[in-house]
């Protein structure tokens, strides 16, 4: 883009947008119109900058709709509801006491559920004590670095989960799994 | 906080919504960008906790509408067509010669199209623009020319006469 003819030429422009805005000093504007007078092209770039300035004045703002404003005013609860929850999944929170005490019982969860769900074979039961044993050194490592809290609910899940379901099929199956081995043996 | 964001909402949202409407021709996408601006002033606010100017508002907004004039031109490699679904403004004008205006402002280039609707419909003063889109006060000056320049040279002449 060349400024310098834009230079050249913006006085002139800048005078009408000024008359047009009612911001010309008197004698200036006298002179803009005595040389509009005589000069067609100048007279006709006036004329141009009115009838765009017109135009222009007409345009009104565009609204937002009540929808849109509604949206924009819920934007705080909706921001603050959705971080509340990112924060559960954000990894680098995993990282700490609470995240290792998270992850060991979502372990041990999952290889509860799996037990419920049917009766395991030999060597999925054989997987599952491995399963077990490692899930416990995870929590072992979880109740040294979670805090007193933490800690007491975890170990009063445990507790329940392992020692005080006489109904659940798991109890069962731990049953086997403390006789499979000896049949093993005998065999 | 949220009462200040709110009161920013309440005071600027039909400017941001304006330019955006200018800017993209298509009210769907000028709600998006309004909503997201509104996001990341939101945001803003509650990393800093500062004032956050107008014209920091309009910034992002302005941009937020290059980024997807950008890529409907990946898309397309195409200038698009002005769209149909146009809000009340545009839908409610009597006056051809407004909507004649509305399209050529939409059809103008960067940034004078920004020029002219912050300064023309939404009197912004040259110092404010010149600190939106981050360029001198005498470009804003020299590009207001040319934008208005441009206009113009494509008024219908009828209306000149």
């Amino acid at each position: 883009m060349n400024d310098t003819t834009d230079n050249n030429q913006q006085p002139f422009e800048d005078a009408i947008e000024e008359l047009l805005a009612g911001e010309l000093d008197e004698s200036s504007a006298d002179r803009l119109k005595q040389a509009a007078a005589t000069d067609q092209e100048l007279a006709s770039a006036i004329v141009d900058a009115w009838t765009l300035r017109k135009s222009l004045d007409e345009l009104e703002l565009e609204q937002v709709s009540p929808a849109l404003e509604k949206r924009l005013l819920d934007i705080p609860s909706k921001q603050k509801t959705t971080s509340k929850w990112s924060s559960w999944f954000n990894f680098s929170n995993w990282q700490t006491g609470s995240g290792w005490a998270l992850s060991s019982a979502l372990a041990m969860s999952l290889i509860l559920a799996i037990g419920v769900s049917r009766q395991p074979d030999q060597s999925e039961i054989l997987q599952a004590r491995q399963d077990i044993q490692l899930a416990l050194t995870y929590l072992g490592k979880s109740l040294n670095q979670a805090d007193q809290l933490t800690r007491d609910e975890l170990s009063m899940q445990v507790h329940k989960i392992l020692t005080t379901r006489p109904d659940n099929p798991n109890t069962q199956t731990d049953a086997r799994i403390q006789d499979e081995p000896e049949r093993i043996d005998q065999l | 906080m949220k009462q200040h964001f709110q009161t920013m909402v309440k005071q600027h949202q039909n400017r941001v919504y304006t330019l955006a409407v200018y800017m993209l021709r298509d009210h769907a996408e000028a709600e998006d960008i309004t909503q997201e601006t509104y996001i990341k002033l939101w945001q803003r606010l509650e990393k800093t906790n500062e004032e956050v100017s107008r014209a920091w508002l309009l910034q992002v907004a302005r941009n937020g509408c290059i980024d997807r004039i950008r890529k409907r031109r990946r898309l397309t490699n195409e200038v698009p067509e002005i769209e149909d679904h146009r809000g009340p403004a545009f839908q409610m004008e009597q006056d051809q010669l407004g909507k004649w205006l509305k399209d050529s402002i939409a059809n103008l280039g960067e940034p004078y199209r920004s020029l002219i609707v912050l300064r023309d419909i939404q009197q912004y003063s040259y110092n404010e623009i010149a600190e939106m889109l981050e360029i001198s006060l005498s470009q804003v000056k020299v590009y207001l020319f040319r934008a208005r320049q441009q206009l113009r040279t494509k008024l219908p002449k009828a209306e000149t006469a």
